[in-house]
């Protein structure tokens, strides 16, 4: 064997210890979900006695399917939100060559260095000052205002797409606004596609606003907060608790195999990896 | 009239002046080339005719009309790009028609001037293509059809050749060159290749550092270039441009070598005479440079010889075949009349 083909194993051997590392977890929790209560701490990862009851037990306990939806709604509208403003503000940083462009961007990116823990009170007190505490908009409206990450992301991507398509369609009439909407966004599909994703998981996966903002009005909260309540209530039970993770992944899952392709094909093009 | 006017225009970036004061006609139904080596401001010069780039000083204008503050697409100009910039997620038939549609033209009369472009490019068939399926060429074309169902005063064209290979290069030019006879439009053509220039152009502007070195036809500039660096610059293979001291009718070039000199000039000179200007003469001739040929390339139609004589590096080339081999001693004569002389000091040409 070649010294190559040797490199070629080491990998394959480290990469397989990696897939089950990440994977081991995962289908450890779907087994558990799948057990009886009685037969929790039973050490088989294919369970004895295989039953379904966990699932319908939970909805019982707590209305799970409201805060799904909740959790679906809220990320819906955060990733509409994260799309349309990161990629104007991108746009307008690859595109449009402006006095203090540069300064302006590094300025935007040094906003990724403060922990949002930090805004969090100020935050705070602004939504309460609008009387918006107890309701969704704090969890969704700050979406709207852009974000460094998602403007950095559709920047690299849009710094790509060849300057001269926006000069020929200046040439041609079209208006700033004409360009971003039938040139470029058009053209960045597979970037929107993994930044939408990203934007996704960011708002699903959220607890810390939940808390703040929706402590425990299951009409209104979150899947996260959910859970947090119901890992407090019935931490031991773990049947249970591992059909409720299982619940709150499997969006996430599912989005990621949808927009596969895009999802990578997108990081891989914006140069960020 | 002059359809495009340039007056003193000055390009700047912060400190950094990178034109310095160019000014030039273009008349109406003019084919213009700008041409010099890159980084001499050709393209930021079209650009700035364009509308893309801002002007530090000097004016534009454009069928009469200042346009220095205004916009691009009001300039009623169009403009091919060295990388067609295509719009990649559109047809044929919707690149071409882009302009149009953002004009609000009806959909009816939009179809039409797409077809009559695509009819005189010869892109009917390719018209619901995208512009991946395309070749080289065929996307050439649709940059051109692009700029011409606009109908602008002026073309601009930026390197639009540079991209495709040299046969298609040679077809491209003729193309270019019949359409714009066909419309009788206005076109500005950059490009570095100086072949490019001679053949297509009416005039030739020729550029060097954000200063315009001379504009003329093109065989003024290969038969009477104003300085040195047009000299060297237009014409392939380049002119030989030999130091020497001139006075007395003389030309001294070398120790060895003492040409005679046809102006009254004195002082130091560039001494140009074209390769194809050199005749083959027996060794010994009066008025000769006996040199040793060490480069020998036919192309069938000619034949260029490299040669040295003593320090000196002189070309030569012949259209009929003289049978020469590497290293050779050869005696090469200048045709009488046809050399140039440019002062060493300040290049410009003195006789």
């Amino acid at each position: 064997m070649t010294r190559d083909k040797w490199g070629d194993v080491l990998a394959f051997v480290a990469l397989t210890l990696g897939a089950v590392a990440m994977i081991g977890p995962f289908f450890w929790m779907i087994s558990t979900s799948l057990k009886p209560m009685a037969e929790q701490f039973d050490m088989r990862l294919i369970p004895a006695t295989l039953t379904t009851e966990n699932y319908p037990k939970l909805f019982t306990i707590m209305p799970f399917h409201l805060m799904i939806w909740n959790s679906f709604k809220i990320a819906g509208i955060s990733v509409i939100g994260q799309l349309l403003t990161c990629s104007m503000a991108a746009f307008i940083f690859a595109v449009v060559r402006f006095p203090g462009r540069n300064f302006l961007f590094v300025l935007l990116l040094l906003t990724l260095m403060v922990p949002g823990q930090i805004t969090a009170i100020p935050q705070f007190i602004i939504f309460k000052w609008l009387g918006l505490y107890g309701s969704q908009a704090p969890l969704y409206a700050p979406a709207f205002l852009g974000g460094a990450f998602g403007t950095f992301l559709m920047r690299q991507y849009f710094q790509t797409i060849p300057i001269e398509l926006a000069e020929a369609a200046r040439i041609d009439g079209a208006s700033l606004s004409r360009i971003f909407f039938t040139i470029y966004l058009p053209l960045s599909k597979p970037a929107l596609a993994a930044f939408a994703i990203f934007a996704f998981l960011f708002s699903w996966n959220d607890l810390f606003t939940a808390l703040i903002y929706l402590p425990s009005d299951p009409e209104k909260t979150t899947l996260t907060v959910g859970l947090a309540l119901f890992q407090s209530q019935y931490g031991g039970q773990w049947t249970l608790m591992m059909a409720a993770s299982l619940i709150s992944v499997a969006p996430i899952i599912i989005a990621f195999f949808l927009a596969q392709r895009h999802f990578v094909e997108g990081i891989s093009m914006s140069g960020f990896k | 009239m002059a359809q495009v006017s340039i007056r003193d225009l000055e390009k700047a970036y912060g400190v950094t002046k990178v034109m310095h004061g160019v000014s030039f006609d273009v008349a109406d139904g003019e084919f213009v080339a700008l041409v010099g080596p890159s980084g001499c401001g050709k393209s930021t010069l079209l650009r700035m005719i364009a509308g893309l780039e801002d002007i530090s000083s000097g004016t534009v204008s454009i069928a009469g009309r200042v346009v220095n503050e205004v916009e691009p697409k009001e300039r009623d100009i169009a403009m091919v790009f060295q990388n067609y910039a295509l719009y990649p997620h559109m047809t044929v038939r919707e690149n071409m028609g882009f302009s149009l549609k953002l004009r609000g033209g009806a959909k009816a009369d939009i179809a039409k001037s797409v077809g009559v472009a695509a009819e005189v490019l010869g892109l009917t068939p390719y018209l619901e293509r995208m512009p991946k399926q395309l070749s080289g060429g065929q996307r050439q074309r649709v940059a051109m059809g692009r700029a011409i169902v606009r109908q602008p005063a002026v073309f601009l064209f930026d390197e639009p050749l540079s991209n495709l290979d040299a046969a298609l290069r040679v077809q491209m030019r003729a193309e270019i060159r019949a359409l714009h006879e066909r419309l009788g439009s206005t076109s500005i053509f950059v490009t570095h290749d100086q072949v490019e220039a001679m053949t297509m152009a009416d005039r030739i502007v020729v550029m060097r550092a954000g200063r315009l070195e001379q504009a003329g036809a093109p065989l003024d500039l290969y038969d009477h270039p104003e300085n040195a660096f047009v000299a060297g610059f237009i014409g392939s293979p380049a002119m030989n441009l030999l130091l020497g001291q001139a006075g007395g009718g003389q030309v001294k070039l070398s120790d060895a070598l003492t040409l005679p000199l046809e102006s009254a000039a004195s002082g130091a000179v560039l001494y140009g005479i074209r390769p194809e200007h050199l005749e083959l003469v027996p060794i010994g001739t009066s008025g000769s440079i006996t040199a040793t040929a060490n480069v020998v390339e036919s192309t069938g139609t000619a034949m260029f010889v490299g040669c040295n004589s003593g320090e000196l590096t002189v070309h030569a080339l012949f259209s009929d075949r003289p049978q020469i081999k590497r290293g050779d001693a050869i005696g090469l004569r200048p045709k009488p009349g046809l050399s140039h002389l440019f002062s060493a000091e300040t290049q410009q040409r003195i006789g």
